[in-house]
């Protein structure tokens, strides 16, 4: 009887981390939509073919050594003996375990879990740099982030073993640092050497508004990502009975967590954010932005947040927005989607307010483990920064002095769709209404 | 399929074993294979591209 219900459980757990897969698909199709519609027409399809291929791109190379990192690397940056061992064992792209197995029920679907997050981590970094990136270098910048550098910040702060959680009780369930600060701040690296778009600042340094050609193709995308958002944080739990020692769900540190905490927290974080934009810039782009905002402030501690508490985490992060916004601009960094706020900005948010707000509780399980301590959360902070800014600034410094990181300016101003896209977003127009021109 | 092993389905779920080759083990030729394609697309496609900027010139 007991061997049939760990049987059960095991196949339960197995389902339960494969639906989170479709879902955090929808994540995709969400970005796609987001990045189509913030994009001029001239460039639409560009950053479509863009943004698919990125994902493209994740899939293998995560498999090839992206899931293998993960394991290799939680005490820093050599790989110890036992890590590579263990690395080995679960993750050599050419070891048993790495394809379909009738004993490893496991191996392949958190593998897909952690290949979307990969992907997710990519596609961020994806809007920032639409209408002017080339798609060679952006394919190697992405596959750097999202197959490397985010699974390194994983390895050390998003895993039992990793020196962040055990030296410092760094506490992040969500990846507000782990993926969505180390996504933004490699934006910001790449945006600093890519510069901005033509047309963008004028000489006194002003900026212009260089408008989607589709804002209600933006919101829905933005609304897409929410629904996958619930898929992604699902699978940061690890599974009763089969992934756990106690027969309790458990964040990914083994500390305790249930679904119902993440019902409550994550619906309140998506409110507050959305309102807390709505009040600051009465902009439907800014405020589905706040809705990602929102849940990125409150990701790192979904699993102990009592919800009003997370609402106003949220709300705080939907109202920094504007001003983190306006703050790379007048430092002439063109963000064409605000990458750089809503992941950088408020994923540092998130991970301080962690501190702030929940230090106390226990970064593992063991009664005798580190604490959850402000000064913990700024250490980690202080590394997802380093990880996403330096990696992204001197790889795109070293594609520029190649020549290979930007388009040519006749293509830039031409649009990059009826340069080098055999095919057309709108082949009969669209169609412009007098009540448009205002 | 390539590899099939000659042990028939009752025997491998009896095993518990990998059931792509037969024999334990993983593919290096095809995951080879994978990583050749996803170097030689982005050299490609970085090459197609810059083709597409000249010709538009």
């Amino acid at each position: 009887m007991e061997e049939q219900l760990a049987a059960a459980g095991v196949i339960a757990a197995e389902v339960y981390y494969y639906l989170t897969v479709p879902l955090m698909v929808i994540i995709h199709a969400g970005f796609l939509a987001y990045e189509m519609g913030a994009t001029r027409m001239k460039n639409v399809l560009a950053s479509g073919i863009k943004n698919i291929l990125a994902f493209a791109f994740m899939v293998p190379t995560f498999y090839l050594f992206g899931w293998f990192t993960y394991w290799a690397f939680p005490n820093g940056l050599i790989p110890s003996p036992e890590n590579l061992e263990t690395a080995f064992a679960y993750a050599n792209p050419i070891g048993e375990v790495m394809g379909p197995h009738l004993g490893d029920h496991a191996t392949g679907v958190f593998w897909a879990a952690f290949t979307m997050f990969a992907a997710t981590t990519a596609s961020i970094f994806s809007g920032s740099v639409i209408e002017r990136i080339r798609i060679g270098s952006f394919l190697v910048l992405a596959i750097a982030l999202g197959s490397f550098f985010w699974v390194v910040g994983a390895a050390w702060g998003w895993h039992a073993g990793g020196w962040l959680v055990t030296d410092w009780g760094y506490h992040d369930f969500g990846a507000a640092g782990v993926v969505h600060m180390i996504a933004g701040f490699f934006a910001l690296g790449v945006l600093i050497n890519l510069g901005p778009r033509f047309g963008k600042f004028n000489a006194d340094g002003s900026a212009n508004d260089l408008a989607g050609h589709n804002m209600p193709m933006t919101l829905v995308g933005l609304m897409l990502i929410i629904v996958g958002f619930f898929g992604f944080l699902m699978a940061c739990l690890l599974y009763p009975g089969a992934f756990t020692t106690n027969g309790e769900w458990g964040a990914i540190y083994g500390t305790p967590m249930t679904l119902s905490a993440l019902g409550f927290n994550i619906l309140m974080g998506f409110a507050g954010g959305i309102i807390g934009a709505w009040i600051f810039t009465r902009d439907p782009f800014w405020m589905m932005s706040g809705a990602l905002a929102g849940i990125i402030a409150c990701a790192s501690g979904l699993d102990v947040w009592w919800p009003p508490m997370a609402f106003a985490i949220g709300f705080i992060g939907g109202a920094i927005l504007k001003p983190s916004a306006r703050f790379f601009e007048n430092l002439g960094i063109d963000d064409a989607v605000g990458a750089v706020t809503v992941h950088g900005t408020v994923g540092l948010w998130g991970v301080l307010a962690m501190g702030i707000f929940g230090s106390g509780y226990g970064a593992l399980a063991d009664a005798g483990g580190p604490q959850i301590t402000f000064i913990g959360q700024l250490v980690g902070a202080g590394v997802m920064f380093s990880l996403g800014f330096f990696p992204g600034y001197i790889l795109s410094l070293i594609l520029r002095i190649f020549g290979v990181l930007r388009v040519p300016h006749h293509a830039e101003i031409a649009g990059l769709d009826p340069v080098k896209v055999p095919a057309m977003a709108y082949p009969e127009g669209i169609p412009v209404s007098p009540a448009s021109q205002h | 399929m390539i590899g099939a092993p000659e042990a028939g389905w009752e025997q491998l779920v009896a095993d518990q074993a990998a059931y792509y080759t037969g024999v334990g083990g993983g593919e290096v030729f095809w995951t080879a294979i994978a990583a050749g394609i996803c170097v030689l697309a982005i050299i490609i496609g970085g090459i197609q591209e810059g083709s597409s900027f000249r010709r538009y010139k």
